[in-house]
């Protein structure tokens, strides 16, 4: 089975052949990989990747798959080809859309920066969000003009709600 | 003797569930509250009684006097524990408290109110002979200044008296560059505050957070439970604690101890209290405040004496008489907390659920925390989801130990300092002991993942998930076969199996 991960915005090439019950053939971009994986509770699984012990607890949400590997949090998007294809049919249709400013966390709006129409730079500072006693600020990656506000300060957001949408300048 | 039947507990996370545990051994009842994110925490689970403070804001909630005080009456409590941060160091709500009829487990309100003043308490130590970080008043002119300087002692700090934030701060190391330092320091306090005083302070150099634990009863007898070092901070947060402190030795310990118990004795304390010190690179120390309350790393000083602080905090509040037998202490314990934030990603918070969690367990280990799979961390409170901690023989085992059960700790959902704080304890300068305050600053770099473990554990971890993927899909498979039922991946591996079967 083929599949395309995204980890930190970057795509890895993954395939996974099964040997026998436990045993698994994983190739991440070329680099093979032998796994021994047994189901040691629900979203609980022992692994040998290589011999060496994995102890690997996880949860899938849809596509997204949030794992704690080696005391790290990992949540990598799993997409296989069907997927992986109407994925970017969307982003092809995305790429000359508004960029979409969103928190990945949920968290309380404390300031908006930006004024509906008003024209941002790249890396302008566009919204304070806080969450658990922390102010942070979310910026925008591109040039553009406000769009749309589609909260206002006190206001309790939910992670990956859009907040803020920003037109790219015309060519 | 007024034995305390039922405690109040205006707090929430794991120190209410602390003190809620340790009530339960003595068959005290307890009652907890509770605000909207918090009806799912675990100190409501755990408690009695638990009652709900309505509103959005901490002054609706956890610091509304008034509703405290009506569910204290409403519940029957005769005392209150405010635990840490909240209530705890405010001198209204204690004297409030007595007025309602109702035990303060702490201080007098006057011992918190004394040492609450920053600059009263300098005074009041000062007055009682303990040693103090040697400053000025503000200063006059530049050759009073270079007298004081002499005085002091080179490196000095010159500081602007209105200041704060690093602002109208100049260090000084040798008297030549004294007056420039000086003048400069003048126009910018008199530019950035519009008041142009300054005064001097002795630069300390290598500083280390060193505190005594203090316990004082009702009838003037105190102790002190030994030292905790906290220098391992991040922006002024203590992240990692241990005791013994690696700096000190016995002579040392003696000395701070009775200064410790003199500084409570000086503002006639009661009830359980901290002196917190800093000890600068030749080993002297200074007074630098006093916490009127039980601290967060209370659980260490537990650990290497074998005392309940909390039980003790009970007893003295119902008048018990404290022993003065020198209490004997036992290894090194070690405390680290661990903080729903993302290290990778400059520290963001990392609210969210709790979706799966396996807790570390076997020798010397202690995990202090409200946190259960299925929990979510709301998002308007503090980001300490746990503290670790961890008892052994030595400084090494507890290392060891540390680093052994903070692999154990998996939790998904949300992300956390714990590989950042395996980096700490694997750093060479942690592990020989020698650090300072400004030990994370300095060895920020080494602290981060290195590429190369980047690139070896992510390979692995996508072939985790690839596996968790392709799992699913065959459950999914099964499940369509056997008419739409989901069925658990591990349970139709386990079918799989014994069937015979190989998918």
């Amino acid at each position: 089975m083929k599949y395309t991960a995204v980890l930190n915005d970057q795509e890895r090439e993954l395939e996974v052949t099964r040997l026998d019950e436990y045993r698994f053939r994983v190739s991440v971009d070329g680099d093979v990989l032998n796994v021994d994986a047994r189901v040691c509770a629900e979203d609980m699984l022992s692994l040998l990747v290589n011999n060496v012990s994995h102890d690997i607890t996880y949860d899938i949400e849809d596509t997204m798959v949030h794992l704690n590997f080696r005391n790290r949090h990992y949540s990598i998007d799993i997409l296989d080809e069907r997927r992986m294809r109407m994925r970017k049919v969307r982003s092809e249709l995305d790429l000359s859309g508004p960029e979409v400013i969103s928190t990945s966390m949920p968290g309380k709006v404390v300031k908006v920066q930006v004024e509906l129409g008003q024209q941002v730079k790249a890396d302008t500072a566009i919204i304070i969000v806080e969450a658990m006693k922390m102010e942070n600020e979310i910026r925008c990656r591109n040039e553009g003009v406000v769009k749309a506000i589609h909260v206002t300060a006190g206001q309790t957001v939910e992670g990956g709600a859009p907040l803020v949408e920003i037109e790219p300048l015309e060519e | 003797m007024n034995k305390i039947k039922k405690i109040l507990i205006p707090n929430r996370g794991e120190i209410a569930l602390r003190i809620q545990r340790t009530c339960r051994e003595l068959d005290i009842a307890t009652v907890a509250v509770f605000s909207d994110p918090d009806r799912h925490a675990m100190h409501v689970r755990y408690a009695d009684e638990a009652y709900y403070l309505p509103g959005k804001m901490l002054s609706e909630t956890y610091l509304n006097q008034d509703l405290i005080f009506d569910i204290a009456k409403r519940s029957g409590a005769d005392a209150v524990h405010p635990g840490y941060g909240f209530l705890s160091e405010n001198a209204t709500f204690a004297r409030r408290c007595g007025e309602h009829g109702l035990i303060f487990i702490g201080p007098p309100p006057e011992a918190i109110e004394l040492m609450g003043l920053k600059t009263g308490a300098r005074e009041l130590m000062q007055k009682a002979g303990v040693p103090v970080v040697p400053g000025t008043e503000p200063l006059e002119s530049f050759a009073q200044t270079a007298a004081l300087a002499e005085e002091i002692g080179y490196p000095v700090l010159i500081k602007a008296s209105a200041g704060g934030g690093g602002k109208g701060m100049r260090l000084v190391e040798t008297p030549v560059s004294l007056e420039s330092a000086f003048e400069a320091c003048r126009r910018e306090a008199g530019s950035a505050f519009g008041d142009d005083r300054v005064y001097m302070e002795k630069y300390v150099t290598k500083p280390r957070h060193v505190e005594f634990q203090v316990l004082a009863d009702l009838h003037g007898n105190i102790i002190h439970l030994y030292e905790r070092e906290c220098s391992v901070q991040r922006r002024h947060q203590k992240i990692i604690e241990e005791t013994p402190s690696p700096v000190l030795d016995e002579g040392m310990r003696r000395r701070m101890g009775e200064v410790a118990v003199e500084a409570a004795r000086a503002c006639n304390y009661t009830n359980a209290g901290t002196i917190e010190f800093l000890v600068d690179g030749d080993r002297n120390f200074y007074f630098l405040e006093m916490n009127t309350r039980l601290q967060v790393e209370h659980p260490i000083t537990e650990m290497i004496t074998g005392v309940d602080l909390v039980e003790r905090q009970i007893r003295i509040a119902e008048g018990e008489v404290l022993s003065v037998e020198p209490l004997p202490r036992r290894g090194c314990a070690m405390e680290c907390r661990i903080y729903a934030e993302d290290p990778d990603n400059n520290f963001l918070p990392s609210p969210g659920k709790v979706t799966q969690m396996t807790h570390p367990d076997g020798p010397g280990v202690r995990n202090d925390s409200g946190v259960y799979a299925g929990y979510e961390i709301p998002m308007e409170y503090d980001p300490m989801i746990s503290k670790l901690v961890v008892h052994g023989e030595n400084r090494p085992q507890a290392i060891q130990r540390m680093l052994r059960a903070l692999e154990e700790y998996h939790l998904i959902g949300i992300r956390t300092n714990i590989p950042y704080l395996r980096k700490i304890l694997q750093h060479p300068q942690f592990i020989s002991g020698d650090y300072d305050t400004q030990f994370i600053g300095k060895y920020k770099e080494d602290l981060k993942q290195s590429e190369a473990e980047k690139v070896k554990t992510e390979s692995a971890a996508l072939a985790a998930a690839a596996i968790a993927v392709f799992l699913q899909s065959i459950k999914a498979d099964y499940g369509d076969r056997s008419g739409g039922q989901q069925i658990s991946a591990w349970k139709n591996a386990a079918r799989m199996k014994l069937n015979g079967s190989v998918y």
